[in-house]
């Protein structure tokens, strides 16, 4: 689980900073035979090739791994989690060719089609969540994407469903003064704070801390 | 066939449709696929190939001709797009035929240098790794070759030589594959003939144009520029795994952004290609989230008004294919997650209530922000819903929809009349380059006519420079070549053909000798700088334009004709057929003999606004039924076919 946040809140990172440019030049192009491996079936050296592949922004080559592994284990919402956000980072992952910056997926529908993906991993992630505090992290991971989207109103939405269960979480918190200034909403945060607070129901437990440092 | 290119680089696009890859040509000489670049450099003794300039060998073809003429040879390149199926695709490849005369004081000593390099003026996109092959002149072991030329040599350059006797040519063919994937087809298209490809190409071009309107205007700069732009339109699609897609442009972005897509679909369908339009517009859907959302780029809201206006205008026109049931709803999904998001904005942030949320589109605007763009579309894609709602017979959805309009529509006119000045800002929320704005009037119908005037809406076309008719973007030396078309489509029912003149007359000045205009260019260095020509927003622009100003249909429930005209357009006497309109196909001609104007047209089942020849004024009417409007124009009703007024000099 420990590894499995880590790079979750790594992805979160490379979204906010464009989800990593890696520098591709024509001496360094594979040949026409070149082959990459796939995944092997089993799950723990799947999901460590993933993160593997994660961590140095390469989302494009993670995402086969993530998806073996989700498959593997339906019920693992962390598992669909990181694969909704492997989906949206490959979707947003730019390298430069030959001088110029490039998606790695060259066809904007097909980009649209990992973005609507990677949110039904997240919904799914959202359903399975083991505990409240993976299921507020799961919102806010879900309320990023869909800003990063373009979908602020949808964003800060999820942002609610997040703090309704974490009001004091501070990154939570920040994400929400941001949304604010996006949408122009003139928010008194102390009386937002205080009414969903209000609404937190503390049900199961919270033994483990996904939240970044702020 | 071509006028002059008036840019600082001279250029030329080698497009077929649906096919996904292109080649850029540049003057003098280089032909590249996004991957690699074939230069050419010659000497006929010892006097360097010149520069030259690019055109058509004749008029309607799809091919390209470059010329050059030095004191002691012609230089001719003839380019032929020569589609080839890999796969379920279709790939290009480029037919080439270099040929010097030599003049008659020449000796005829001629020297070729083809030389192949892995740079590019442009990047194409390829999915995942990109498949390299090795670049000479010679076959590598076991692998296809990317160019085939007329001799062989080890390595990238490729030296030609030849004494060409007096009174004969030397010739000299190449083959470039556009794609690495379509390398292996090279070998077979040698066994064509170049003039056999020439001929083939021209034919499958003119197949395929048939199934668009024609016009005759005694004006062969305009009809040659439509058959550009309508090869630009067509070239700028993609057939990938069987699924056509639209692209922005060939080169530097071969990409769909919905933005572009839905101009291109509205022209497509406006000249009567309705079976592409509806393939192009259906393919867009592939943009729809879960919510109902329908975005190509991240933060571009005005997408999913964009696309249900698209489907409208490629399902609308005289097209005799239903809308299907999945695209009508995603069009009522759209509406739904509109509203959603209007209503949060309500509940959220009562100061722009009844608006479209932020967007931040990185892009035409450059700010996030409350942008009018996203309302102004959303307003045409609710327009689309109840209109393809009432021809689908579901009169409790129209209402539906137009119950949100019509309140939609009063809360952007109440926040125009309480902005100082009453002008349409480019975003609600702050400053923004100017884009949705232009758009407000034609095509989206976010404003009333008198509120445009209000507005000044027409002030960006209108300054008094060599720019008239054409916006500028950011910087007053950045001319955009479409930027302003929607202000001249509006400014003909503004009564200011004259801007509309102006406009066309910019639009076809700016363009490249093979009809290709750029988005943008410098003003004073002429330069395009990479955003390579051609833009497929622009041909729309073009073809918009010129069809608007013949027979309008973009706003209100009269059909409007010769609106937007050119004075020798009715001496000679002007014809245009096939062009669908929201009443149907209409066919027509117009011309004047002495002081008589007179119109032929298709009958229509609503009024018919007509419009004089520029500059002159209507003395009486001849025909039953006829009204006039004002000293320019006159009122047939539904059914007219014909009409003749005689006219005085304004």
């Amino acid at each position: 689980v420990r590894s499995r946040v880590i790079a979750v809140v790594c992805a979160l990172y490379s979204i906010m900073s464009g989800a990593g440019c890696r520098a591709t030049t024509s001496s360094s192009l594979a040949t026409p035979f070149a082959t990459v491996p796939g995944p092997t079936g089993n799950p723990a050296v799947d999901y460590a090739r993933a993160l593997q592949l994660q961590r140095s922004g390469q989302h494009l080559a993670s995402v086969p791994f993530f998806r073996s592994v989700s498959r593997a284990s339906p019920r693992d919402g962390g598992l669909h989690l990181d694969y909704g956000v492997a989906l949206h980072n490959e979707s947003i992952q730019t390298d430069v060719t030959r001088g110029a910056v490039r998606f790695v997926v060259p066809c904007s529908d097909e980009r649209a089609r990992l973005r609507r993906e990677s949110l039904v991993e997240l919904r799914t992630a959202i359903a399975l969540a083991a505990t409240d505090e993976d299921r507020a992290y799961a919102w806010s991971v879900d309320s990023r994407l869909l800003e990063i989207m373009g979908r602020p109103l949808e964003a800060r939405e999820a942002l609610e469903r997040a703090l309704v269960i974490r009001p004091d979480e501070p990154a939570l918190l920040d994400a929400y003064a941001r949304l604010n200034r996006t949408l122009y909403v003139r928010a008194d945060l102390a009386a937002q704070r205080a009414a969903l607070a209000g609404a937190h129901t503390r049900a199961g437990d919270s033994r483990t801390s996904h939240w970044p440092v702020p | 066939v071509g006028s002059e290119d008036p840019f600082a680089v001279r250029t030329s696009a080698l497009i077929a449709p649906e096919a996904v890859s292109a080649f850029f040509l540049s003057d003098s000489l280089s032909v590249s696929n996004g991957e690699y670049t074939l230069r050419f450099r010659g000497t006929c003794d010892g006097e360097p190939m010149p520069q030259g300039r690019f055109g058509r060998p004749v008029a309607g073809s799809a091919s390209v001709l470059w010329q050059a003429t030095g004191r002691l040879a012609t230089w001719t390149l003839s380019g032929v797009p020569v589609p080839v199926r890999v796969g379920d695709d279709f790939d290009l490849v480029a037919s080439l035929e270099l040929t010097v005369a030599p003049q008659s004081s020449s000796r005829g000593r001629i020297e070729v240098q083809a030389t192949l390099s892995d740079e590019a003026p442009f990047m194409r996109p390829v999915e995942g790794t990109p498949l390299v092959l090795p670049l000479s002149w010679r076959k590598p072991d076991q692998l296809p070759a990317q160019v085939i030329g007329p001799a062989t040599s080890n390595g990238r350059r490729l030296e030609l030589d030849a004494s060409i006797p007096q009174g004969h040519l030397g010739r000299w063919r190449f083959l470039l594959a556009g794609s690495a994937n379509c390398a292996p087809m090279l070998a077979r298209a040698q066994r064509t003939s170049h003039a056999e490809c020439l001929a083939r190409a021209d034919a499958a071009w003119q197949a395929r144009r048939r199934h668009a309107a024609e016009v005759r205007l005694g004006d062969p700069r305009v009809e040659q520029a439509v058959d550009d732009a309508l090869l630009v339109l067509m070239g700028c699609t993609e057939r990938r795994s069987g699924h056509l897609r639209p692209i922005g442009n060939p080169f530097q972005y071969r990409d769909t952004w919905i933005r572009d897509a839905a101009r291109q679909i509205s022209a497509l369908s406006q000249w009567g290609d309705d079976v592409d339009a509806r393939e192009l517009a259906i393919s867009l859907l592939e943009f729809r989230s879960d919510a109902g959302d329908i975005m190509s780029q991240p933060g571009q809201l005005d997408g999913t008004g964009e696309v249900m206006w698209a489907l409208d205008e490629a399902f609308s026109r005289g097209c005799e294919a239903a809308l299907p049931d999945s695209a009508l709803r995603a069009i009522v999904l759209g509406w739904h997650w509109c509203e959603r998001q209007r209503d949060l904005v309500r509940r959220w942030v009562p100061r722009f209530s009844g608006l479209m949320p932020p967007a931040n589109p990185r892009d035409n605007e450059l700010v996030p922000g409350y942008l009018f763009s996203t309302d102004a579309w959303t307003v045409a894609g609710y327009r689309a819903g109840v209109d393809v709602a009432i021809r689908a017979g579901k009169t409790a959805l129209a209402d539906s929809i137009g119950g949100d309009l019509r309140e939609y529509l009063q809360a952007i006119s109440s926040r125009l009349r309480a902005r100082p000045g009453h002008d349409i800002p480019a975003a609600w929320s702050g400053s923004a380059r100017h884009w949705g704005e232009l758009s407000a009037l034609y095509p989206t119908g976010a404003v009333q006519a008198s509120d445009a005037v209000a507005a000044g809406l027409l002030a960006l076309i209108q300054a008094d420079s060599a720019s008239r008719g054409l916006a500028t973007y950011g910087s007053p030396d950045s001319l955009h070549t479409y930027l302003g078309a929607d202000l001249a489509t509006s400014a003909l029912v503004l009564d200011r053909p004259d801007l509309w003149r102006a406009a066309l007359s910019r639009m076809l000045s700016w363009r490249t000798a093979t009809g290709g205009a750029p988005e943008l260019f410098s003003a004073s260095s002429r330069s395009f700088g990479g955003n390579l020509p051609p833009h497929a927003a622009s041909a729309a622009a073009f073809l918009v334009l010129l069809r608007q100003g013949l027979v309008f249909d973009g706003i209100g429930d009269t059909l409007r004709l010769t609106t937007g005209t050119r004075s020798e357009w009715w001496t000679n006497g002007g014809a245009c057929s096939g062009f669908a309109t929201r009443w149907g196909p209409v066919d027509l001609s117009f011309k004047s003999t002495g002081d008589k104007a007179e119109w032929t047209w298709s009958p229509v089942p609503v009024w018919t606004e007509l419009t004089l020849p520029p500059r002159s004024r209507q003395a009486r009417a001849i025909g039953a039924g006829l009204r006039s409007r004002g000293a320019m124009h006159l009122l047939a009703p539904p059914g007219a076919t014909h009409a003749e007024v005689t006219c005085v000099p304004e």
